[in-house]
This record gives C-alpha cells, sequence and structure tokens, in this order.
C-alpha cells in the first residue's frame, strides 16, 4: 500500500477540535452561559425563589478530547454539565429544575432554547444561521453528603417513568476516557481514530442521523477495545498506523454484535454491547434499536472491507479515494502529480547498491 | 676539512680523525651526504690498529651500518646535533664490535653476509623453517637452479612467470636446522661455507637428528647436492642460506669425512607464506580460513582482494556477470578483465597480485549456487554478500539461519551519492547460540501493508536513485569509487575480525558520508543519517524481538 498515514493525519488535523482549555470559542460560551444563569438565578432568589447553587463543570467530548469539527451543513456540538447543590429530593421531577434552567436561558439567544430528553440545549447563530449549540446536562447529587451525582432525564410530555434522576458518572468517564493510554503516542492514536469514526458515523448516517450510533457510545467501545498499532523502528521517527489499528477495532466491534432476533423478512438482527465503565454501568448503546444496530453493523462491515482495500491500493491516489468515500470530503485525496510513480508494496527500490 | 676526488669527477668533503678506544686505535672518516641533514652523516672506517680480522656491522667499503634509519626522527634544524649524536651512535657501536658477542653479531647478520655469490640474483626460497633435518626440493632448469620448495607446486603457483616456463627438473635437497652458536664463541658466516667447519656445526646436531640426517644424505641425489641450512639467529628465530656442493667426491660431501667437493654460496630469497604474511601485515594464521563472497561488483571486489591481502587462504567468488566498461572507473580491476566473467577476472587479478591463495570462481547467481552445494554455508568459515540486492541478501539470510552450523554471514551495502554505506553481521559466535540479530530486523514495513523498509538508511526509502544508463536494462545506483572502496574497507575489518573469532553478537556497522551531492539531486535523508554524528557507528539496537528469522 501507499503509506496514507500523513493523510490520516491531515485529515485528523482538520476535523479536530481543541479541549476547552485549548478552545477560547468554547470557553467564552460555557462563561457566558455560566453568567446568564447566575444573574438569572440571583434576580430570583432577590423574588423568593428558592434555588440552589451551581458550578458548571466541563464533560464530553471536548473534554475527552475526542471533538470534532462538525460536518458540512452540521453544527457545533458543546456540551457543559451543570451541578446543582442539592440532592434529588429537593427536586422529585426532575424536568421541573431543566425548567427552572431553560426559562434562565430563554432569550439568551434569538433561537428559543430546548429542553431534551438529557439536556437542555441553547442554539447561536453566526452569519445569521444556527451554528452551534450547547448541550447543559443538569446533575444534583444522589444522597446529601454524597459526593455522587444523578442527572436529570425527561421531558415536558415525557411519561412518568421517564421523568427521573438517572445515575451518572459523567466525570469519572471522562477520566476513564483520558487515563486509557498513558503513553502519549497511544493516545494520540486512539484520540485519532475516535474522531475519524465519529465523522464517519457523521457521513454515513447523513440522511439518518437518529439512527447513528453516539459519539460516545464509539468512544466507549474504542476504550473496550482499541488496541494502537505503533512503530518504533531503532532508527527514525516512531510509525504510526492509525488505518491498521481502526480496521482492528471496527473488526473487533463486529465481532462482538450478537444475533438478537430476526425481522420480519427473516434477515438477522444484531446488537452490540458496550457497558459504561462507570456507574451506573448500563448498556452505551441501550437506546438503538436492534434495526438501527443492525445497520450500524452493516456500515462497520463496510468500513472494514474498505480499510482492507486501502491496505491493498498501490497508489495513494486511490487509497485516499476510498477512505474518502468513507470520511467524507475532509479525508485529503493528494494529487497524481505529486505521489509521483506508483511504486509497488512487494516490489519496492531498495536504494542499496554494491 | 678534507676533500675525496670521488670517481665520477665530483668531490665529496669529509672529516677525518683517530678515535682510541678499548686499547685500539681508529681511524675515521665522517662524511656528510648531499641530502644531509636528512639523513645521518656517514661514518666509515679506514683502520683499526691492532688488526681485527672479522668485524660485524662494518661493511666492504668500511661504513659503518649505524642503526636504520627509517625509524628515526631527524630535527633538521639542528644539523650539529645530528652530527654530534651520529658520532656517539658510531662510538657505540663501534664499542660493541671491539668488546662485544661478534659471533652473535655475525649470526643475527647472516643474510648481509652470504650476498654477493657470483650468481647475482638471489634463488626464490619456498621453504618454511623448522627445527628438523629434512627432504625439500630444489627446481632445475637444465643445471640453473630456479627455486627451492618444500611444495613444488608453490612457485607456479606463487607467480605466474614460474608457470610459463618449460619442465623443470625436480632434485632433492636437505634442509638442516644449525644452531652455529651454540658450541661456536668464534662464529663467522664464512665457515658456513668451508666444508670442514660446516661438518662441526652438523655434526653438532642432535642425535636423534643426526641419525635422521645420515639417512637423508644418503637419499641425495648424484646430482650438485644442495643443502639449505636453517641458522638459528640469537634471538630464535632461523634465517635460510643455500649451500650448493659441486665437484662432489665420493658421496655427499657431509655424509663422510671422506668425500669432497666445493662450496658454492647459495643466496635465498624467502617467499614462503609465513615470512611474507608477517613481513606485509598479514595474517599468517588467516591462511586456514574459507570464506565465500557473493558479489564480485565494485564493493566485492575491493574486498575480495582486501581479504587476500590479509593472508585470507581460500576465496570461493559467485557472481554470474560479465566485466562491462561501465565497471571500468569503480572496480579493483579497472579495464583490465572487460569482457570476462567477473569471477574468473578477480580471480586472475588476485593471483596476479598475492600469493598463497586459492580462488575458487564460480560464474551463477547466488541462488543457483546455493540450490546446487546446499551444504556450502556449513563448509566456509564465514559467507560475505555484496550484491547489492537486498531480495536474495534476505533470502540468504533465512538459509544461514536454517542450521545453527552455518557460517556466519556479512552483509555490506552502499548507499547512493556517496551518503554512506553499512556491513552488518549475523549469526556468529555468541557464548552459546548464534547472536540474535540479523538482516530480516532490518528490513520493515513502516505500516501494514506498506512497502518494506531498510531502517538503517541513510536515504529516504521509497525513492528510486537510480539512473538510467541509455538502454533497456541499464539502471544504476550512483556512487563513486572511494565510497565502494569505503564500504568494503569497513567490511573487510569485520570480516578479518570475525575470522579471528574477536566479534561478539551481530553488530550493524554504518560509515557516513557527505550528503551534499545527494542533497544536490534533490534527494532527502533519513533521521537516522541525521541524527549519526561521528563518521562511524555500530550499533545492536536494530534487533527486533519479534524477528521471523533470528528470534525462533
Ligand atoms: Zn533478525
Amino acid at each position: 500500500m501507499a503509506n496514507i498515514q500523513k493523510y490520516f493525519e491531515q485529515f485528523d488535523e482538520d476535523i479536530r477540535l481543541k479541549r476547552f482549555d485549548e478552545n477560547q470559542m468554547l470557553r467564552e460560551k460555557r462563561d457566558a452561559i455560566h453568567r446568564r444563569l447566575r444573574e438569572k438565578f440571583e434576580a430570583m432568589r432577590r423574588a423568593g425563589a428558592d434555588i440552589p447553587s451551581f458550578e458548571t463543570f466541563n464533560q464530553g467530548s471536548y473534554q475527552m478530547g475526542t471533538g470534532i469539527q462538525p460536518a458540512e451543513g452540521g453544527e457545533y456540538d458543546i456540551d457543559v454539565g451543570l451541578r446543582f447543590n442539592c440532592d434529588q429530593t429537593k427536586y422529585s421531577n426532575p424536568v421541573a429544575l431543566k425548567q427552572v434552567v431553560a426559562d434562565a436561558l430563554e432569550g439568551h439567544t434569538s433561537i428559543p432554547t430546548r429542553m431534551r430528553r438529557s439536556c437542555v440545549t441553547v442554539y447561536y447563530k453566526q452569519n445569521g444561521e444556527q451554528a452551534y449549540h450547547v448541550d447543559l446536562a443538569v446533575y444534583v447529587y444522589a444522597h446529601a453528603n454524597s459526593s455522587r451525582l444523578v442527572i436529570a432525564k425527561g421531558e415536558h410530555g415525557s411519561g412518568l417513568g421517564d421523568r427521573k434522576w438517572e445515575e451518572s458518572s459523567p466525570q469519572e468517564l471522562c477520566d476513564w476516557v483520558e487515563n486509557r493510554f498513558s503513553n502519549k503516542e497511544e493516545e494520540a492514536q486512539f484520540l485519532r481514530v475516535i474522531r475519524a469514526l465519529k465523522r464517519w458515523k457523521t457521513e454515513k448516517f447523513k440522511t439518518d442521523g437518529q439512527n447513528a450510533p453516539s459519539g460516545i457510545g464509539l468512544t466507549v467501545a474504542a476504550g473496550q477495545w482499541f488496541v494502537p498499532s505503533i512503530k518504533r523502528p531503532f532508527s527514525g521517527p516512531i510509525a504510526f498506523d492509525d488505518r491498521t489499528a481502526m480496521r482492528a477495532f471496527v473488526d473487533r466491534m463486529v465481532r462482538e454484535f450478537h444475533l438478537a432476533g430476526h425481522k420480519t423478512d427473516g434477515s438477522s438482527l444484531y446488537r452490540l454491547e458496550v457497558r459504561v465503565p462507570v456507574v451506573p454501568h448500563g448498556d452505551i448503546f441501550e437506546r438503538m434499536t436492534s434495526g438501527q444496530m443492525s445497520t450500524f453493523r452493516d456500515r462497520l462491515i463496510q468500513l472494514r472491507d474498505q480499510l482492507d482495500a486501502v491496505e491493498h491500493e498501490l497508489d495513494p491516489v486511490d487509497a485516499c479515494t476510498r477512505m474518502l468515500k468513507e470520511f467524507g470530503e475532509a479525508f485529503p485525496v493528494p494529487d497524481k502529480s505529486k505521489t509521483g510513480a506508483v511504486r509497488g508494496i512487494a516490489t519496492t527500490t531498495s536504494g542499496t547498491s554494491a | 676539512m678534507e676533500s675525496l676526488l670521488l670517481t665520477d669527477g665530483g668531490r665529496r668533503e669529509f672529516l677525518r680523525g683517530l678515535i682510541r678506544m678499548d686499547g685500539y686505535e681508529i681511524g675515521v672518516r665522517v662524511e656528510l651526504p648531499p641530502t644531509f641533514p636528512l639523513c645521518l652523516a656517514k661514518v666509515f672506517i679506514d683502520s683499526i690498529s691492532p688488526r681485527v680480522e672479522r668485524r660485524p656491522h662494518i661493511l666492504t667499503d668500511g661504513r659503518l651500518c649505524i642503526e636504520a634509519e627509517s625509524d628515526l626522527l631527524l630535527d633538521v634544524h639542528d644539523p650539529w646535533g645530528i652530527l654530534r649524536e651520529t658520532l656517539v651512535r658510531a662510538h657505540r657501536l663501534l664499542h660493541q664490535i671491539l668488546t662485544g658477542d661478534r659471533a652473535a653479531e655475525f649470526a643475527r647478520e647472516l643474510i648481509s653476509y652470504w650476498k654477493g655469490s657470483p650468481r647475482g640474483l638471489p634463488v626464490p626460497c619456498f621453504v618454511a623453517p623448522d627445527d628438523r633435518p629434512r627432504l625439500t626440493k630444489a627446481l632445475y632448469f637444465e643445471e640453473l637452479l630456479l627455486a627451492v620448495a618444500d611444495d613444488p607446486r608453490e612457485p607456479a603457483r606463487f607467480s605466474p612467470d614460474f608457470s610459463r616456463l618449460p619442465p623443470c627438473t625436480l632434485r632433492n635437497a636437505i634442509y638442516i636446522p644449525i644452531d652455529p652458536l651454540a658450541g661456536d664463541p668464534a662464529f663467522h658466516p664464512d665457515k658456513l661455507a668451508t666444508l670442514s667447519e660446516l661438518r662441526k656445526y652438523v655434526r653438532a646436531l642432535p642425535s636423534r637428528d643426526g641419525r635422521v640426517l645420515d639417512k637423508l644424505l644418503g637419499r641425495s641425489g648424484k646430482h650438485s647436492p644442495l643443502v639449505i641450512l636453517g641458522v638459528r639467529r640469537p634471538e630464535g628465530e632461523r634465517a635460510l642460506v643455500g649451500i650448493q656442493f659441486h665437484d662432489t667426491r665420493g658421496g655427499h660431501p657431509l655424509a663422510h669425512e671422506g668425500n669432497g667437493g666445493s662450496v658454492e654460496k647459495i643466496e635465498l630469497q624467502r617467499r614462503d607464506a609465513p615470512f611474507l604474511a608477517s613481513r606485509g601485515g598479514a595474517d599468517p594464521h588467516l591462511r586456514g580460513r574459507k570464506v565465500l563472497l557473493a558479489g564480485c561488483g565494485a564493493v566485492g571486489g575491493y574486498l575480495a582482494m582486501a581479504l587476500a591481502r590479509a593472508g585470507v587462504g581460500s576465496l570461493t567468488l559467485v557472481d554470474g556477470d560479465v566485466f562491462e566498461l561501465a565497471n571500468t572507473y569503480r572496480h579493483v580491476c579497472g579495464i583490465a578483465r572487460n569482457g570476462m566473467p567477473k569471477v574468473f577476472g578477480l580471480r586472475q587479478e588476485i593471483e596476479r597480485l598475492v600469493p598463497y591463495i586459492t580462488v575458487s570462481p564460480y560464474q551463477q547467481r547466488l541462488e543457483a549456487f546455493l540450490h546446487e552445494r546446499p551444504q556450502t554455508l556449513d563448509s566456509h568459515d564465514l559467507v560475505i554478500a555484496a550484491l547489492g540486492n537486498p531480495t536474495i541478501e534476505l533470502e540468504l539470510n533465512r538459509r544461514i539461519w536454517s542450521s545453527h552450523r552455518n557460517a556466519p554471514a556479512l552483509f555490506c551495502w552502499l548507499e547512493p551519492l556517496g551518503l554512506g554505506g553499512h556491513a552488518l553481521l549475523t549469526h556468529g559466535r555468541a557464548s552459546q547460540s548464534p547472536a540474535r540479530g540479523c538482516l530480516e530486523c532490518l528490513y520493515d514495513h513502516p505500516v501494514r501493508g506498506a512497502a518494506l523498509e531498510n531502517l538503517a538508511a541513510f536515504a529516504k526509502p521509497g525513492e528510486a536513485y537510480t539512473r538510467d544508463s541509455f538502454g533497456c536494462g541499464g539502471r544504476y545506483l550512483p556512487f563513486g569509487d572511494l565510497d565502494a572502496q569505503n564500504t568494503a574497507q569497513l567490511t573487510a575489518r569485520l570480516a578479518l575480525r570475525v575470522l579471528r573469532g574477536e566479534v561478539e553478537g551481530a553488530p550493524l556497522q554504518s560509515w557516513k558520508g557527505d550528503a551534499r551531492a545527494f542533497l544536490q539531486a534533490g534527494y532527502e535523508v533519513t533521521s537516522r543519517y541525521e541524527s549519526q554524528t561521528g563518521a562511524f557507528a555500530e550499533t545492536l539496537a536494530y534487533i527486533r524481538p519479534d524477528c521471523a528469522v533470528c528470534q525462533t
């Protein structure tokens, strides 16, 4: 194969987003929301409302280092945690607390704030168009004198069973992802492959986004099964092989699916179960239907086969073109002229003489 | 200051004076050669009174042999000092001549007193002196003595001149080791050329050797008998001189008191392998070693010659190619063997220049050679590949590792445009099994599915460095003769250390050249080239714990 590692890294360079600490725009949005809530709550308290104090904390892909630029037409998605200093007995209906947050932010931007099942979402415009949104997850403490958190689940119209405080360990999950690999090269490859797979699922589920596996689902799966592929030759730089590492991980996921039944047309249904490594240890893909899961599996198989085909392409142009089909237009394809003559895998130039 | 009228009409100035020492009065003449002070002054002994008959270190023209000048460093800014110290040295030597052990000095200088025989040229001698009387052979053309040799085939092998001679007659000669100093405090070389005196030294042999000699004397032919004397010097080793008996009466003149004959001094020129090797800086012990060299191109050519000159006794050459004019400027054979198969041309060139080596040429590709002779890797002491073809070299590497009995192997190769060269030893001796590390360790895919790369490379892999030479199949890697010599030298040094059992492990050695020409051609170097600080590097770091060849 033409060695496409440098194109892989170029692709990552183009799609990756910096973490909170390095990303001023993210910090500003987060801090503006924080100020807005603080001011609103203060005013409400002066009017006699009983609203507990809160802190914000970073969670989600930006914190883990798996954040990517939205694909063409997509939106930035910022995750912020709101931790209220009370226990769950104060709000028997978690939607009530989410409503307080949503109300406080109403009018913060020109687009109405929306309450969703696991968060409150604030939308932002850029150049007159909706450009990104901030998902605010609302947490309280599970018990008085406990440091364990519960997250507010449910929205207006949710059945009673869907409105609940659910055990959650957002920071522990971040820590788990961040500490998967202590070696910095291995961690870098781990994160590059996750980011690429997140872009891949955005591309592959462009028309049916609601059926896509979540980014955090891919991240946790990678945390379980990713094996780095890095060579350290006795001379020269470290050689990353992201394609091989990704291929192995995708293959592992495919093999982890199990038969879960049959569709009415007789075709098989599969499920992939990935246990969250922190409390509450649920299946990260539990909300996906078996039909969605089976589609996910089919597309993983396509990806694996495409990665195999890439391995056997002689010309980097052809190899990158295959990658582009899976990962979208952001994957760079070199000019024919730049790659020069096509050289073999098994028949290369030796550069030696005697 | 006096002056001397020279025979050619010139004049030379000299100082004349008298030295009194040790009860002698010595007339001394000191002459400054025209090249003085680049050399010592010449000191001549004109007279010694009272007369001393046999005086070592004084040549026939009276010149005193002050120490050999070649290992002196003269301070030309101090000519007076040089002159003064010349006289001090002369004084010291005279004292030694007049009072010291003259017999020992004569034994030491024997060869120089054996000169001046009327025959003119010394006779080539292929006799290795030892401590027992024995027969050796003399080669005659009619009555002309051409050579003496323990093995009569050696003169022809030594020099092509001998092989062109008409058939020679082979006669027995007798080698006799003598120790004249043991019983004669008044030894002088002239005594060896006197039949009666010579008999005394021969009779002084230990009785066992005497009995052996008596038998040999009885067997020597009717023709004028030849004796080679191995004369023991004070330091223990033996000098060789010859004696040809003429006009013999009775049997061998040394066999019986009653036999007679006249004596002719024969000056011998030693050409035996141990003598030449040790005098020429070669290692006599390497004569028994067998090296297989695959690839007789630029590097292989120099390598073969270097090993021959180091004293390796047996070389097997394998190469299927024929010398072409394109090889002219970077092959040890130059233009001399154009059109010949490389193995035969190289053999001729080696045999033309170096004696005592057996070169076995095989004009075929290494793969074919190994296929026909599967035992060959076991029957050599070292295998060297200078093929410039990593595919075949990796195959050789695998074959070498297929049996623990196989010889160590050395791989060497060149980088383009003077960037450097490398030598890798594998399958060498380690304390238990062959030391880990092999050519396979060096070749790896940077990413899965990518092409193999040589991890030692100085030139960025994947680039085509060969140039087109106006024709189909005529691509070549640009490098110069000195690059080939450098790589050959690196490899040869490592090879000799391997043959002497001095190398542990499987080192990779690299020499780093100047990158200017390479960079000017628009190419890129590897980080290994950049990170190497000196011109030379040796490493074991290349060894891969997961190597499929050497770690199984
Ligand atoms: Zn190896």
